[in-house]
C-alpha cells in the first residue's frame, strides 16, 4: 500500500463523520424551543407596553419619580445645611 | 431542493419548519468540520447542534450579497469550534507511543494505530492551520471559501495547508525510517 492510499484512507475516514439519526430533530425541537421562549419574551414585553399605557400607571410612575426627585433634593439640602452649621460651630469653637 | 434565498426568507417570515430543509442539506458538512476541529464526535454533535442553533438566531442579519449561505455557516461553525478547542484541556501527545511502530501500515490493526497517529499529529496542528486542513482537505471547500471563512488572503491558506500536510507527511517519513 503506497502512502497516498493510506492517506487518503484516514482522510476518507475523517470525511465520513456519522451524523445521529436524531440530529436534525434535536435541532428542529431546539429551534421550537428557542422559538418559543423569544414569542414568550415578545408577549412580556408586550404587557409591559400595555400596562405603561394605562393612564393609573403612567400616574403612579410619574408620582413616584416626583416624589424620588423631590426627597433626592431634601437629601442634597439637608446634607448642605449640615456641613454648613458644621463648619460655622467649627469656627465658633 | 428549493433555492437557499427562498428557504431563509421563508424562515425571516415565520415558516420555522423550513430551516430543518437547511439542516439536513448542512449536517454532513458541518458535523465534518466541527468533529474534526474538536477532535470528538459527541463533543463535534454537540457544536454541530450549537452551530445550526446560532444560524437561526442570526438568520436575520445573513447577507446574501455578501457571502454565501455555506460560506456564513461555516464561519459560525469554525468559530464555535475554535472557541471549544480552547476551553478544552489539551490532550495532545500525551500517549503518543514512544517509538514510532515498526511494521507498514499494511495490517489492519497496524494501520488503525497509524491511523490514530495521524490524529494526534493533526491534534498538534495550530488551530488556525487545523482548521484551514480540515476545511480544505475533509469538507472540501475551495481555497477562495476558506479565505472568506478564515478572513485571509488564498496564499495564506495555501500555505497553511502546506505546512499541515508536510507536519503529516513526517509521520510517513518516520515509519519508512523506522521499516529500514
Amino acid at each position: 500500500m503506497t502512502d497516498n492510499e493510506i492517506y487518503n484512507q484516514w482522510k476518507n475516514q475523517k470525511i465520513d463523520i456519522p451524523v445521529g439519526g436524531k440530529f436534525t430533530d434535536n435541532v428542529m425541537s431546539g429551534i421550537h424551543r428557542q422559538e418559543q421562549q423569544r414569542r414568550t419574551g415578545f408577549y412580556n414585553r408586550e404587557l409591559l407596553y400595555r400596562l405603561l399605557s394605562r393612564r393609573f400607571v403612567k400616574a403612579a410612575l410619574i408620582t413616584v419619580g416626583f416624589v424620588g426627585g423631590l426627597l433626592r433634593i431634601a437629601s442634597v439640602i439637608g446634607f448642605i445645611l449640615g456641613s454648613c452649621m458644621e463648619a460655622k460651630g467649627g469656627l465658633i469653637w | 431542493m428549493m433555492d437557499e434565498i427562498e428557504v431563509i426568507n421563508r424562515i425571516l417570515h415565520g415558516q420555522v419548519d423550513a430551516f430543518r430543509c437547511l439542516v439536513l442539506r448542512y449536517e454532513k458538512p458541518v458535523m465534518c468540520l466541527v468533529a474534526n476541529l474538536v477532535g470528538d464526535i459527541h463533543t463535534g454533535e454537540d457544536i454541530a447542534q450549537e452551530v445550526f442553533f446560532a444560524a437561526y438566531r442570526k438568520l436575520g442579519s445573513y447577507d446574501p450579497e455578501r457571502s454565501r449561505f455555506s460560506t456564513w455557516l461555516f464561519t459560525i461553525a469554525r468559530n464555535l469550534s475554535l472557541n471549544a478547542m480552547k476551553k478544552r484541556i489539551p490532550n495532545v501527545m500525551d500517549d503518543l507511543p514512544e517509538t514510532i511502530y515498526t511494521t507498514t501500515p499494511d495490517d489492519e490493526v497496524a494501520r488503525k494505530e497509524f491511523f490514530q497517529q495521524l490524529d494526534k499529529k493533526l491534534d498538534t496542528l495550530p488551530p488556525c492551520q487545523k482548521a484551514v486542513f480540515v476545511m480544505a482537505e475533509f469538507v472540501g471547500l475551495s481555497y477562495e471559501e476558506i479565505s472568506q471563512i478564515e478572513d485571509i488572503d488564498i496564499g495564506t491558506v495555501r500555505s497553511r495547508i502546506s505546512r499541515a500536510k508536510a507536519a503529516l507527511r513526517s509521520l510517513f517519513n518516520q515509519e519508512i525510517q523506522n521499516d529500514r
